[in-house]
């Protein structure tokens, strides 16, 4: 009886209704309760590097491959989107599609490095790309200012309607976020996401049933790529300007502590994770001078108490629920 | 060995070597569509790595493999599981956080109806399809012996036996039509023992070709149409299992030239020791 009162609320969280849901509360509550554009702020980013680390769980989560580029990924997006419409002059629309493919064919050619090289040296090819990027963006001073960064990104209009003030930017994160999510979730759900978990998890079993593990290890890297690029362009907009610095290797790292602590695999913990850590790092780190320590030791604490993240906190939380449920009914 | 046009597996002067020692010596096999098919030998004869040479988990250094009369030798793994061969492992050892139904769904994958697009665009399909893929994993849960309860569990949270049933009907899902089942009955308790004989011969009627590693003397003479024994390598003996496992060079490889006498005077069945 349980198990069929747990099955009809699965069968309502759901998708797409759970996102829809998701969506609508998330928005109504930004809506009525942020705002000063200090906060609106930090909704943004929050909801974008949900996203871009949303693309590395389905890297690191799912296919198992620990990659320290997806900032240096991420900024290719947002330095792609920022130049076209300052240089280009191209609508925001088509700047995003060209920066997500651009962010897609350098995670892909980061990809490409996991087919040959074992996991160990893959992060320090990851670290070399992420490395190359930043020297890159410093160097060519001609195309992206060097230190400077670029400036004057035109605010954001989507088909005429000004969309750049702090509340309709968040609402755009917001909802680019839900359809990320959505996506991401299609994509657990699926053959391919399965098979992409199998090669994360076993690679000898995968390759056994039938799975080729190299080919959905690029896919992973490709589609992860895609989500950051994505993340970077608005980013890009949110900011209006863009330095090296808005990259750096502490940003790769703050993703990467994202999908650790929302718990690998889980698409519901790595946007929790990236609420609570953008909150913290945006917040307690600019304003406390202790902020840092109590950062990293918090993170370490939380580590040790739940290694599984916070999906294996929630797992555990709905089995010790359900067996008082189960207790409930048998008496 | 004279050609047989219905192998199911055919191996031919396959040679495995490990940093220069020949885990596997020149070996010819037939295995034929349909019989039960046992591999038997000493600790480090070979016989897994016979499994991984025909599932594509080893490079041979010289030799061939033929699936169904098709040479696969130059294939990959996914790709030989793609024509027909699954296999099991001696002790999977998938994610321990991984659930159940994430296991099965491996296993499913040459099958699965729920593709990613479909799973974006037509998410009430894929409801239906869910419930699908459910009742399908509730029956292969089934087929092994084990509850539907299992099914949203932790792997982490199994028992050995239970974890190596579940890893026999990832394999089921695959549908294949050659099953290797590595070492199947090591860690099993005696019912899950007798429930595998019944899924082996299961295999056989469903058109599955099964082809054990088995340390489980007993549990192959009652089971297998042949049995191959392979020492240091080499491939001692082949044939029926009784006849073959009393044969004095097959006994001597197991206990040694005493333990031939000793089987002799005896007369009991060669036991094995793992």
């Amino acid at each position: 009886m349980v198990a069929t009162a747990m099955q009809s609320v699965r069968t309502v969280l759901r998708r797409p209704y759970a996102h829809l849901a998701g969506l609508a509360i998330t928005v109504l509550v930004v809506q009525q309760f942020v705002e000063s554009s200090s906060s609106l702020f930090l909704v943004q980013l929050m909801a974008l590097y949900a996203l871009a680390a949303l693309g590395l769980n389905i890297i690191l989560g799912m296919a198992g491959l620990l990659s320290v580029a997806q900032a240096a990924v991420m900024a290719l997006g947002g330095y792609t989107a920022g130049l076209l419409m300052i240089k280009a002059q191209l609508p925001f629309v088509v700047a995003l599609l060209v920066a997500g493919a651009a962010s897609a064919v350098l995670s892909a050619f980061v990809g490409l490095a996991a087919l040959r090289i074992s996991s160990h040296y893959f992060i320090l090819v990851t670290l070399a790309v992420a490395e190359a990027l930043s020297l890159l963006l410093i160097n060519e001073e001609d195309l992206t200012g060097g230190y400077n960064g670029i400036g004057g990104i035109p605010p954001l209009v989507i088909g005429g309607l000004d969309l750049s003030s702090p509340l309709a930017l968040a609402v755009v994160a917001i909802v680019t976020l839900f359809i990320g999510w959505y996506v991401a979730d299609a994509l657990a759900a699926s053959r391919s996401g399965h098979g992409i978990h199998a090669g994360g998890a076993d690679p000898q079993l995968a390759m056994a049933s039938g799975i080729n593990v190299a080919r959905l290890r690029f896919g992973a890297s490709v589609t992860g790529g895609v989500y950051a690029g994505v993340a970077g362009a608005l980013y890009a907009e949110t900011l209006l300007y863009l330095g090296p610095g808005d990259f750096s290797l502490g940003k790769a790292l703050l993703i990467l502590l994202i999908v650790v602590i929302g718990g690998m695999g889980s698409n519901a913990g790595t946007v929790a994770a990236a609420v609570i850590l953008v909150y913290l790092s945006e917040g307690l780190l600019r304003l406390t001078t202790v902020g840092p320590l109590v950062y990293g030791l918090g993170i370490m604490v939380i580590l040790v108490i739940a290694p599984n993240g916070l999906d294996g906190v929630a797992r555990r939380l709905r089995r010790a629920f359900g067996r008082i449920l189960e207790r409930r009914v048998a008496r | 060995m004279s050609p047989d046009p219905d192998a199911a597996v055919r191996v031919r002067g396959v040679r495995v070597l490990f940093g220069g020692v020949a885990a596997l010596d020149r070996i010819d096999l037939d295995v034929v569509e349909g019989e039960v098919f046992v591999l038997v030998g000493p600790n480090g004869s070979g016989k897994t790595t016979l499994l991984n040479a025909v599932s594509g988990f080893v490079p041979l250094a010289e030799g061939s493999v033929e699936l169904f009369g098709e040479d696969v030798t130059r294939r990959r793994a996914h790709q030989r599981a793609d024509r027909g061969i699954g296999r099991t492992f001696q002790s999977p050892r998938a994610l321990q956080s991984a659930r159940v139904t994430d296991l099965l769904s491996f296993g499913l994958y040459r099958h699965d109806p729920r593709s990613w697009a479909g799973e974006v665009f037509r998410p009430l399909r894929a409801l239906r399809l869910d419930r699908q893929v459910d009742e399908r994993f509730r029956t292969v849960l089934d087929t092994v012996g084990l509850p539907d309860e299992l099914l949203h569990e932790e792997l982490g949270s199994l028992s050995h036996g239970q974890m190596k049933m579940v890893d026999i009907a990832r394999a089921l899902l695959g549908e294949p039509r050659v099953l290797l089942l590595d070492e199947p009955t090591s860690g099993l308790n005696q019912g899950e023992i007798d429930k595998l004989h019944e899924i082996v011969q299961g295999l056989r009627t469903g058109g599955c070709t099964p082809v054990l590693v088995e340390h489980n003397v007993q549990f192959v003479v009652d089971l297998a149409d042949r049995i191959a024994v392979l020492h240091q390598g080499e491939l001692l003996a082949l044939g029926e299992p009784r006849a073959t496992l009393s044969r004095d060079e097959v006994v001597e490889a197991y206990l040694g030239p005493k333990g031939r006498l000793a089987h002799r005077d005896g007369g009991h069945q060669a036991e094995t020791r793992n």
